[in-house]
């Protein structure tokens, strides 16, 4: 029975909708109803909120949070990013010491941080068995070249297949 | 058995041997020989502080083989003699020293200029270490971030308790030493406390311990790099505990540097830890308690204790040595090791035969850490010491205490270090030969602080960094009256310990590479794909001239993904472009565009791009590719300074861009949308929404190259698609890509400027020809209270267009002269293949209220002229 | 690395994190010489300070701290970062 590598590196597909307003429109957004393809939602900032979707699923996402988002603030503004991101998961056991290879963002456990990774400005999602790395799409074979690299006395091992996105567990903190 | 190769022989290593030990069992008692007067150097500390026992180890030069362990295998050679370390013709250097007074290369070889560069290669050799490998391509190490609440540096007895105290209550700890608890202990009282608490630790869940890391520095942060046998290890602490422990101090006397003289601790660790005797006969000077401790292990491994020059509270030993009270060495004499001291009492000076001198003197701190802490406020703030780096000379017990104190973040007692006696003679500075008559001779020249006296004379620049000889050199200052600032210690940088460069590279080995996403279909259409920037980008797909032509006469692609590009909204986006741009932005109706600069506070010109207004008051616009992430914290910066409820989304890597440039780019483009791209429906200015090939597009039409271009911006994930369609569709066009390479020209040939490289950072829009886009009838807008200043000024330099003779495309920089005088500079130059002739841009200062208009480019004549060169009524782009 | 600023979303961060923005000045002056005084002159006093950051690799906003120049020393500012 072959071990599983210590450490796989694999793309998540997912959508991205990035949706400004006000800090309270945003509030009521992110603890809103479930909506049909969602799978997440990262508060970047006060006025920034990225919903975090099935791969496929822009189009109805923006529509949904245009219309949610609207309601309470006539200001907002909702724009599909998917392609503006790359996803690159790390899995396995070894992903936290992987991590610390890449960055110096304080990570101990699940949660959510925007730091460098690979010195490259991210968004760190991490759960309780992998983390999810979003990096800009145009430095995106910068930061795989990079992961292998650090990584590779950790025995890191590139994934042909894409994974998917995990959902959060129950009230994450933030580290 | 396990061996290691030296010199020629075979050495024998046993268990726990260090590459020194075995050598010492071997026989070598000269271990390198010092880098200026070629004196004798053998084992001293055998802590890895001083400089005395340094050998090439597996061609790595400069290892401290004093803990270094050895291991079967290892190729160990000595350096720093000519031809040998054991027959050192340089030695001569030794006896030429009133010839050599110190800083003589201060003040010699300075005329010829030549000499220096003669003499510095001659005198760094003469040096005979550090010599690196040929052919060894230095190892990648990588960085690894660790995050702890408490770091402890040093395993020591402190350092073991204050990790055990730190750990309570569940606090994460890292304990870090250069090397292992106890290893540089001889048998004792001392190692057992220290094995106790070793045990302890191991059995603490929340402690880590990194053995065989040595602390490089301590920065702000505060952060503390670890150097290790593999990686660097950036360790980033809430609170750091010091415990690095104190050593004894090497006294200044005739021959203190003589292979046989000994740091009491380091003799002890010889006898106790390797079972070897450092001398038959030795005489130890005994400060401190613990030096009863080192006549111990010297008389159990052999050495007969010839006599013990003991301080008076020291009780007297029980062993048979003479004991000689109110006593100093004056001198250590012998020629390749110790043969007999000197001692001075009241009575007289005494010769004493023997060949081993043991100073278990009083200790001072290795606090080199703690002091780099203290220069860091607020930082320095969070780091303590434990131990004897702060009371120097404490006991066992009081150790111990005093680690758990630090641990718990609670004050620490400290005591002070001994003022340091300074004899008359002999080496302050070893690692340098710097002696105590260098020093005053120093002194005499009017060099007169400790810090200034470093400089001059090279004392504590050496390998130890101060480690043997920082207190002696503020103690000379201070005795000879220099005030509390001018006798302090030199300051303690970083590096702490000896760190390898590549280990400083660590974990930084590329810079961060952007591309679009058409980058393989650069590189599989066989372009050369290379920096622009931050960007890799394609230069030419073959010949630039060919990419030239098909811009002008036909049709062709090129990637502009890399611009800029914003998308913004919210109530007040329009109002905060309002107040951004010089332009005016309320007037431009959405489907229009218009060429915008971006002005800083002191009205010069740090940006430009296209802004598109869009509807429902939303904006798109566009910068320049290395402006992009500027222009995003520039526009919130001023939304949020003025109140202003902005959205700014940065689409850069969300979107690409392909420029369809050309005659027949209108054609090429009808074929593969329905959508209307006549010059009625979409005129010059404007730019619409297109689905080209089924790829949503917003279209905007550029003038960059001048020729009729849309720049079609699409989703990233679509751009292979959308090339692909337009080059297939194209092909009977005769379609091709261009490159940055043909760009140039193009953009040349029109008189675009290229930010950065045609303009300078205090180019205000008039310097550069652009005032057009300046509404300065607008009441307000950012740049503008200093443009208006500036406009009450004669324009005293300007971008201007040139002509030049002959072939110009290498006088790109060549200065512009005016009977002789540089009135300017060449910025870009090229042979326009549209107008075959050379033509450039440069800017030219106003000489005498005017601008010239012929000047000299090197050999060539250049001639000021209007811009644009090619078109200049604009026909071609606004087709 | 380093030197830490406190970003009010993301928590204390190494300065290397951020890009610095400035002395904190004051809005736009009704008066020519007022608006002259804020884009041209600073106070660069040593002491204590409020300026402005960027959390570039971060949240990618602005925030206020008050820095002291002679001890570096940081703190947030509770004072809103308007001109």
């Amino acid at each position: 029975m072959p071990e599983s590598p210590a450490l796989d590196l694999s793309r998540t597909q997912v959508s991205l909708v990035a949706c400004f307003g006000t800090p309270q429109a945003l509030d009521a957004l992110e603890a809103g109803p479930p909506a049909p393809g969602r799978l997440d939602a990262l508060r970047l900032a006060p006025d920034e909120l990225m919903v975090v979707g099935e791969p496929g699923a822009a189009e109805d996402l923006v529509a949904l949070a245009e219309a949610r988002l609207s309601a309470l603030d006539p200001g907002s503004l909702c724009v599909d990013v998917t392609d503006g991101w790359t996803v690159w998961t790390l899995t396995g056991e070894a992903w936290l010491e992987g991590f610390a290879m890449l960055s110096a963002i304080p990570l101990t456990g699940p949660g959510f941080a925007q730091g460098p990774v690979a010195e490259v400005p991210a968004k760190v999602v991490a759960r309780s068995d992998r983390v999810h790395l979003l990096v800009p799409s145009c430095s995106e074979e910068h930061v795989r070249r990079r992961i292998l690299a650090a990584c590779a006395d950790l025995g890191v091992h590139e994934a042909s297949a894409p994974s998917e996105w995990t959902a959060p567990a129950a009230r994450e903190a933030r580290p | 058995m396990a061996w290691i190769e030296f010199e020629g022989r075979r050495v024998r290593i046993e268990a726990g041997d260090t590459v020194a030990s075995a050598l010492f069992r071997h026989g070598v008692r000269t271990f390198t020989r010092s880098i200026k007067s070629h004196r004798r150097r053998g084992l001293t500390c055998l802590t890895g502080d001083c400089a005395n026992c340094l050998v090439r180890v597996d061609d790595e030069p400069g290892m401290r083989s004093c803990i270094t362990p050895a291991r079967d295998g290892m190729r160990v050679e000595r350096e720093g003699g000519v031809p040998s370390v054991e027959r050192d013709l340089l030695a001569a250097l030794d006896r030429l020293h009133p010839l050599l007074p110190v800083g003589f290369y201060s003040k010699t070889f300075i005329r010829p200029r030549l000499a220096w560069t003669v003499a510095e290669r001659l005198i760094r050799g003469a040096t005979g270490i550090g010599r690196l490998p040929t052919g060894v391509r230095p190892r990648i190490s990588q960085v690894r971030h660790l995050h702890v609440e408490v770091l402890v540096i040093g395993a020591g007895v402190a350092g073991l308790s204050a990790a055990l105290s730190a750990s309570e209550g569940g606090r994460s700890v890292l304990l870090c030493d250069e090397g292992e608890p106890g290893w540089l202990v001889a048998p004792g009282p001392t190692i057992e406390r220290i094995c106790s608490l070793a045990e302890a630790v191991q059995r603490a869940a929340s402690i880590t311990t990194l053995w065989h890391h040595a602390a490089v520095g301590i920065y702000e942060g505060p952060l503390v790099p670890l150097a290790g046998p593999e990686r660097l290890v950036h360790v980033h602490p809430e609170r750091v505990v010091v415990a690095t422990g104190a050593l004894e101090s090497l006294q200044t006397f005739r021959g203190n540097d003589l292979p046989g003289v000994w740091l009491g601790r380091g003799a002890a660790r010889l006898a106790g830890r390797h079972g070897l005797s450092p001398g038959r006969r030795a005489v130890i000077v005994a400060e401190t308690a613990e030096a009863l401790e080192h006549l111990g292990a010297l008389g159990s491994s052999g050495s007969k204790l010839v006599a013990v020059v003991a301080s008076d509270e020291i009780p007297a030993p029980t062993a048979g040595a003479r004991v000689i009270r109110g006593g100093a060495v004056m001198a250590a004499l012998g020629r390749r090791g110790v043969r007999a001291v000197v001692i001075r009492t009241e009575r007289g000076s005494e010769r004493i035969a023997c060949d081993t001198l043991v100073l278990s003197t009083r200790r001072f701190p290795r606090d080199a850490l703690l002091r780099m802490a203290a220069d860091l406020p607020p930082s320095g703030e969070a780091v303590v010491g434990a131990g004897e780096v702060v009371a120097p000379g404490c006991s066992l017990d009081e150790a111990e205490q005093s680690g758990a104190l630090a641990g718990r973040g609670e004050a620490v007692p400290i005591s002070e270090p001994p003022a340091p006696g300074l004899g008359a003679e002999g080496l302050v500075c070893p690692c340098e030969d710097v002696s105590v008559a260098d020093l005053e001779r120093a002194w005499e020249e009017g060099w007169r602080s400790s810090e200034i006296l470093k400089r001059y004379t090279t004392a504590t620049m050496g390998p130890c960094r101060g480690a043997l000889c920082g207190w002696a050199l503020a103690a000379f200052a201070r005795a000879r009256g220099a005030d509390a600032l001018a006798s302090a210690r030199t300051t303690a940088r970083p590096p702490a310990r000896p760190v390898r460069l590549e280990q400083l590279a660590a974990g930084v080995h590329e810079v961060v590479e952007k591309r679009t996403g058409l980058h393989h279909l650069h590189v599989s259409r066989g372009a050369r794909v290379d920096w622009s920037g931050r960007w890799k980008r394609p230069f030419t797909y073959g010949d630039w001239r060919d990419e030239h032509r098909a811009v002008r006469e036909r049709v062709s692609l090129m990637d502009v993904g890399t611009l800029g590009k914003f998308l913004i909204g919210g109530p007040d986006g329009r109002e905060l472009l309002e107040r951004v741009l010089p332009c005016r932005v309320e007037s431009l109706e959405p489907g229009r565009c218009r060429y915008v600069v971006v002005l800083d506070e002191g009205g010069y010109v740090m940006d430009d791009g296209i802004l598109c207004a869009l509807g429902d008051g939303r904006a798109y616009l566009t910068s320049t590719s290395g402006g992009a992430e500027r222009m995003e914290a520039w526009l919130r910066g001023w939304a949020d300074r003025w109140g202003l409820r902005a959205h700014i989304v940065d689409r850069t890597s969300a979107l690409g861009a392909i420029n369809v440039a050309g005659p027949r780019a209108r054609e090429l483009l009808s074929r593969l949308t329905d959508d209307p791209v006549d010059a009625s429906a979409f005129p010059y200015g404007a730019h619409r929404h297109l689905t080209v090939a089924g790829v949503p597009c917003r279209a905007i039409r550029v003038g960059f190259v001048g020729e009729l271009s849309f720049e079609l911006h699409h989703p990233r994930s679509r751009g292979f698609e959308l090339w692909t369609a337009l080059e297939q569709s194209g092909a009977d066009l005769g379609v091709r890509p261009h490159g940055l390479d043909a760009l140039d020209v193009l953009r040349l040939e029109k008189g675009h400027p290229y930010l950065g490289q045609d303009t300078l950072p205090d180019d205000h829009p008039d310097k550069l020809g652009l005032g057009w886009t300046v509404a300065m009838d607008k009441p307000w807008f950012v740049g503008r209270v200093a443009l208006q200043r500036m406009r009450e000024l004669p324009l005293e330099r300007r971008l201007v267009g040139l002509e030049l003779d002959g072939d110009a495309s290498s006088l790109r920089g060549m200065p512009l002269a005016l009977d002789g005088r540089v009135v300017g500079r060449v910025t870009s130059c090229a042979l326009s293949p549209a107008l075959g002739r050379s033509i450039g841009l440069g800017w030219l200062r106003a000489v005498d209220g005017g601008f010239p208009q012929v000047l000299r480019a090197g050999s060539a004549q250049a001639r000021v002229v209007p811009t644009p060169f090619y078109d200049p009524e604009g026909v071609r782009v606004r087709a | 690395m380093g030197l830490k600023i406190p970003c009010p979303r993301c928590g204390p961060r190494p300065f290397s994190e951020f890009a610095f923005g400035g002395e904190v000045r004051g809005g736009r002056s009704p008066d020519p010489e007022g608006d002259f005084r804020r884009v041209y002159l600073r106070a660069n006093a040593p002491g204590p300070q409020r300026e402005r950051w960027f959390h570039a690799f971060g949240c990618r906003r602005w925030l206020v701290v008050r820095r002291d120049t002679v001890t570096n020393r940081i703190d947030p500012d509770e004072g809103d970062g308007l001109d």
